[in-house]
């Protein structure tokens, strides 16, 4: 009963003309930024936050929200057409996507996606509702040691998670972890690292920093490879699969819907890696698997539902406990932050008009996907047929007056341009961006309650408390045991005269 | 050593840091491991970077699980990390340098945004944000001179309307607010 007069509350925050054309328009902007190679929905969800600045928290996050679910279908649009991934998880999708495309399926190859999003993301809202309601309950009962523990294992795992160099991950972690302690000190209020400067007291405020290290640093990497030839798309058929198709495939969406929210949950795992696992999975458990990687309607199916259902899962630890579990995840955090909110289980208590109001705009923004894909596909395939001369300057002019917006601040601005840099480089290197804005986004986090916890009880309370003991271990293994991996691998002689592996 | 926390001794301190690291890297430049020297940049970064905050948290003030505590963990592991990273430098055990893309090219767009940023304080946002707009584009090569002028005008209008007029964000005028 208490779950339906939640829902009521949430509903009547969304049912409204404004709140409404709100999910319209995130989802419009997410389905083109997601479709635009480059942009990924971290970045769409970045460049838009400061444009929700004076609304509402809920109507903001809304707007945010629908952007998130939204960009994730919108990858596939480009990757099932040009061979393009608008996002990195719709490379999966582009496996199959494309040589549907090259078969003269583009329609079939774009329904699929469209509908295996829809059922994945309502699939993952589900199992949001389900288990982000019953943690934050539990997780009211946390101590400080506990939540320490936990934005560790956080960081732990996005870093063991992250494809390529985990040392890399945890360099760009700890840089962002140590960025985040410049400003006054959460306790005793003593100056760190401003060197004087009265704009770093407060710290790097967090959007400019977010939109440099996504957006200004994708520009950049873009401008380094510059050749000027510009996409070309050739004309699409729009025949949708039948219903017999979609029935085949029934199984494999439900299958990887599930697969991919449980995944989403793990911090770290996301998108891509769901993406992935799914497509694997329904390769082995299908009748047909020698179809894969050659226009497999199932393999699209299968990696857009596990991509679209990650939303879901990967927002449970973010609402309920107040941890990121993605790059997207900690955008948003970033924009609860900017509107005086605070995700984790008092949320639930103070104000269930958001998070049950998030709950239905994303089921509501789901449908609207479905019909504005069914519609609108071709209308989305001109926009996204913009020239990159023309879309990477609009791109820095919003990131621009993005960040100056969030304070008024010219120094905000010389800070998202520096950040854009640092992600331009730490991106060329191989150090992956994402770990360096969740240490950004959890450093507080991981600080305030590590230094609450011993100074109430001493350095052993993480020895004490069984929870933070437990959680600290498995941080430590999920950290060490993919090391321990790659030193094994390096130390085997090459068998297939390949280079040696990098760790 | 509180002398390196503060004034004369942080810079000397720093400057040090500085001639090591980059006498480190053109060791490694001009070694036969310079496929990997690149590779080397953001560790020596990192290294420094780290020295210097972990100097200046010598003039912090000194208490259990005071304020130097956390910055002096993270600053520990990031310092041993980055040794491996340069350490894996020196044996050739990391991806191999990438491929020199187009920096001359890059060099000018972030010259570009530079300009954009000091341009905004003397030109204003308007006039400034038209001029980097319609400057960009032509930089990447896009010749279509109506088109360049409806994207720079459109978006000097939408940006007036949302962010001046609709969210109140003072953007800087410039010189024109003397005009108006």
């Amino acid at each position: 009963m208490e779950l339906v007069e939640s829902f009521t509350i949430g509903f009547s925050v969304i049912l409204g003309w404004k709140p409404l054309l709100i999910i319209v328009t995130g989802v419009i902007f997410g389905i083109l930024a997601g479709a635009m190679p480059g942009l990924s929905p971290s970045t769409a969800v970045a460049l838009l936050v400061p444009f929700s600045y004076t609304m509402s928290p809920a109507l903001a996050l809304i707007l945010l929200t629908s952007i998130y679910i939204a960009s994730n279908y919108g990858g596939s649009i480009t990757a099932v057409l040009i061979n393009t991934p608008g996002t990195p998880s719709a490379a999966v999708t582009a496996m199959d996507g494309y040589p549907l495309t090259q078969q003269g399926k583009a329609g079939k190859g774009l329904g699929t996606a469209l509908v295996a999003s829809t059922i994945g993301g309502a699939v993952g809202v589900l199992i949001l509702i389900l288990f982000a309601v019953p943690l934050a309950r539990v997780a009211l009962k946390f101590s400080p040691a506990d939540y320490c523990a936990l934005a560790l294992f956080g960081l732990a795992t996005v870093a063991s998670m992250s494809r390529g160099n985990v040392i890399k991950s945890m360099v760009a972690i700890l840089f962002g972890l140590l960025i985040k302690t410049i400003g006054t000190d959460p306790i005793s209020g003593v100056s760190r690292f401003t060197f004087g400067n009265d704009m770093l007291y407060d710290g790097f405020t967090l959007i400019p920093a977010l939109i440099g290290l996504f957006a200004i640093s994708v520009v950049f990497s873009k401008f380094e490879t510059w050749t000027g030839v510009g996409r070309v798309m050739d004309k699409i058929d729009n025949k949708l699969p039948s219903m017999q198709e979609f029935l085949k495939i029934k199984y494999t969406i439900l299958r990887s819907s599930i697969i991919g929210t449980i995944i989403g949950i793990f911090p770290g795992a996301g998108a891509t890696i769901a993406a992935f696992i799914s497509y694997d999975m329904s390769k082995r458990a299908s009748k047909e698997p020698e179809k894969f990687g050659h226009g497999s309607l199932e393999g699209v199916a299968a990696a857009e539902s596990a991509n679209s259902s990650s939303v879901g899962g990967a927002l449970v630890p973010l609402l309920a406990l107040g941890i990121p579990g993605s790059a997207t995840d900690a955008v948003l955090l970033g924009a609860f932050m900017l509107h005086d909110l605070v995700p984790g289980p008092m949320l639930f208590q103070d104000n269930p008009e958001i998070v049950y109001g998030i709950f239905s705009a994303l089921i509501v923004a789901n449908i609207v996907m479905l019909f504005l894909g069914l519609y609108g596909n071709r209308l989305f395939i001109k926009v996204v047929s913009v020239p990159e001369a023309i879309m990477y300057p609009v791109i820095l002019a919003i990131a621009i007056i993005g960040s100056f917006a969030v304070n008024g601040s010219m120094f905000d601005v010389a800070a998202c341009i520096g950040f854009g840099v640092v992600g331009w480089f730490f991106k060329r290197y191989g150090f992956p961006v994402a770990p360096v804005v969740l240490g950004i986004v959890l450093g507080k986090m991981v600080e305030e309650n590590f230094r609450r916890a011993v100074m109430m009880d001493g350095y052993g309370v993480f020895y004490r408390d069984k929870l933070a003991f437990i959680v600290l271990l498995i941080a430590f293994f999920s950290f060490v045991w993919p090391l321990y991996k790659a030193w094994r691998h390096h130390r085997q002689p090459a068998t297939s005269g390949n280079d040696e592996a990098k760790i | 050593m509180e002398y390196f926390s503060e004034g004369t001794g942080l810079f000397t301190w720093t400057i040090a840091l500085v001639l090591i690291s980059s006498g480190i890297y053109t060791g490694l430049r001009y070694s036969r491991m310079k496929d990997y020297s690149g590779q080397a940049i953001i560790p020596l970064i990192m290294i420094v970077f780290s020295l210097v905050l972990w100097a200046v948290t010598l003039d912090f003030p000194t208490e259990d699980a005071g304020p130097a505590l956390i910055p002096r963990l993270w600053i520990f592991w990031l310092i041993l990390l980055s040794t491996v990273l340069l350490f894996f430098c020196f044996t050739g055990k990391i991806d191999k340098d990438p491929k020199r893309g187009r920096i001359g090219f890059l060099g000018i767009g972030v010259g570009l945004i530079v300009a954009y940023y000091f341009a905004i304080e003397h030109l204003g946002y308007f006039i400034s944000s038209f001029l980097f707009l319609a400057v960009t584009m032509y930089m990447l090569s896009y010749r279509k001179p109506i088109t360049i002028l409806l994207v720079g005008t459109g978006w000097v209008l939408f940006s007036y309307l949302v962010f001046y007029k609709l969210l109140y964000i003072q953007l800087p005028l410039g010189f024109i607010e003397d005009f108006i």
